[in-house]
């Protein structure tokens, strides 16, 4: 299997759920936020995919009219709050490799499933950084496409 | 008589960052006060935070500007550590008693030695200054104070934590070993980073895990490691002892003594080049790449140095117990701005904007 669990002073990056649960206030990613941010004094890195997702949910919501202007621009200026005090992993070449040999293995309805969490992983490993995930799961089938020698750093954060 | 004033809100600006609001002022600020405190041998500048209990004492060692100054500078030093320089921008409103009207302030800071004290002592009490809603400085020989915000951005004010955390664990290696480190006044490297890290887990967890993704060991070809290499190429559980471990901090070279090595699933990455080699019985080294398949070594230290009892001085310890208030007050930040991108919406709203974007199949065919 191509996971490794993190050490505890490894550099760690969010995975979109868990970036989410943090802006929803979920008790459990704040005790561990806690553990980690007292270990290192740093935040955990976002891979450039997961701000996609954040802002895309505003920009979807605009586009609908589910959201007034106001709104739409405030949550967009948060975010972007939000995202700088974060170092921001961008998809780059040796994510884009990575992504592109999981992706060509994954049957249709996996690629179809799972797209934004393997770029999210590749990002987080051709950067060096540890993914935190609540989805074992999920991790465990986009690891088992990795290219030889190439490990996912996995830290579990669950309630 | 001339006096400083000050507006209610003036800006506030620290040379690591950003500008800030300086929110009110005791008002009046005597002309002559310039040349009394540069005069008298010891005066005192006081620096305390709503946040925090402690007040730095500062010893004011040098005050430059008059009244036609657009600038009054404060040169405050703390405890031999290190030194502020306080930026008082403003102008004169001329009159019978002339006031200097204070718009905003900027903070200078210069470590006094480049050790880890004082970088430490220095790094907490920027995190202070700009994790406080608000600070008062204040000159009591002279009735004076004003009270100032010093917003930075969290990333930035993360930065001052890592630098002081890098120090402390400094302080930490140089109790242990009483020797003298520097804190060079350049950019750490990762390595150093880690190799302080290391030193620092050593001497307080004496056990710990530590990321390894291989290394290579050089065993003699000898019948009692060839007894010992497994009979079939795979994982198996490696405990060893190592020789001496060091590690080179700043051109120090640090002996951290002997440690158990335990692996839970090792495997030997040359394993038929190794096994060839110690069937020769020569007493030759052979390279041996170990890789752990879980990607960690836990290390137990057999007689690593340790940190005394009461290490520190009273007034190093009370910084290091800031830690936890540091932290929380940073985090409090953190959580608030994070939720603060949902913030108004109800459930069903967040359910909707945090769905997950689904793409047709088609659009990768």
């Amino acid at each position: 299997m191509s996971i490794i669990e993190v050490t505890f002073e490894y550099p760690l990056a969010f995975d979109t759920s868990v970036f989410t649960h943090l802006r929803k206030n979920q008790p459990y990613v704040h005790q561990k936020m806690r553990d980690y941010f007292f270990r290192t004094q740093r935040v955990p890195a976002l891979p450039a995919m997961t701000i996609f997702e954040a802002k895309w949910g505003v920009e979807k919501e605009f586009s609908r009219k589910e959201i007034t202007n106001e709104a739409y621009e405030n949550y967009i200026r948060k975010i972007t709050e939000l995202s700088a005090i974060h170092e921001v992993l961008p998809f780059d070449q040796k994510a884009a490799e990575i992504a592109s040999y999981v992706y060509a293995r994954l049957s249709k309805s996996d690629q179809n499933k799972h797209w934004e969490d393997l770029f999210v992983m590749a990002t987080a490993i051709a950067h060096n950084y540890g993914l935190i995930t609540q989805n074992v799961k999920d991790a465990k089938l986009l690891a088992g496409y990795l290219p030889p020698d190439v490990f996912l750093k996995l830290a579990i954060w669950k309630p | 008589m001339s006096l400083i004033t000050a507006p209610e809100v003036i800006n506030s600006h620290a040379r690591f960052g950003q500008v800030g609001n300086l929110i009110s002022s005791s008002g009046v600020f005597p002309k002559q006060s310039l040349a009394q405190i540069a005069d008298t041998e010891i005066s005192f500048c006081n620096i305390s935070s709503s946040d925090f209990a402690d007040v730095f004492k500062f010893e004011i060692i040098d005050v430059v500007g008059n009244e036609f100054s657009e600038q009054i500078v404060f040169e405050l030093e703390y405890s031999d550590k290190f030194l502020v320089r306080l930026k008082l921008n403003g102008y004169w409103e001329l009159g019978e008693e002339p006031k200097f009207q204070l718009a905003d302030v900027d903070w200078n800071f210069e470590e006094k030695e480049n050790n880890p004290t004082s970088a430490f002592t220095l790094e907490t009490f920027r995190a202070i200054l700009c994790l406080s809603n608000k600070v008062k400085v204040e000159i009591p020989a002279i009735n004076y104070y004003f009270r100032a915000s010093v917003p930075l951005p969290l990333n930035k004010i993360s930065e001052i934590l890592q630098n002081r955390q890098i120090a402390y664990r400094l302080m930490v290696i140089e109790k242990a070993f009483q020797t003298s480190l520097p804190f060079p006044r350049r950019l750490i490297t990762g390595n150093e980073v880690e190799s302080i890290a290391f030193c620092y887990h050593a001497i307080t967890d004496r056990q710990f895990e530590w990321a390894c993704n291989s290394f290579t060991v050089l065993p003699p070809a000898a019948e009692e490691n060839l007894k010992y290499f497994p009979p079939k190429n795979a994982a198996y559980h490696l405990t060893f002892p190592t020789l001496c471990e060091t590690r080179v901090i700043f051109n120090h070279e640090l002996s951290l003594g002997q440690f158990m090595i335990d692996i839970e699933k090792a495997s030997v990455e040359n394993y038929e080049e190794v096994k060839e080699e110690f069937a020769n019985l020569n007493g030759e080294p052979v390279e041996m790449i170990i890789k752990p398949l879980n990607g960690k070594i836990k290390y137990t230290s057999l007689n690593a140095p340790h940190l005394p009892r009461k290490a520190w001085k009273n007034e190093i310890q009370k910084l290091i117990n800031l830690d936890e208030k540091l932290n929380s007050i940073f985090l409090e930040r953190y959580f608030n701005l994070a939720t603060s991108t949902l913030e108004g919406l109800s459930q069903n709203q967040k359910e909707s904007i945090t769905e997950r974007p689904r793409l047709s199949i088609k659009g990768f065919d």
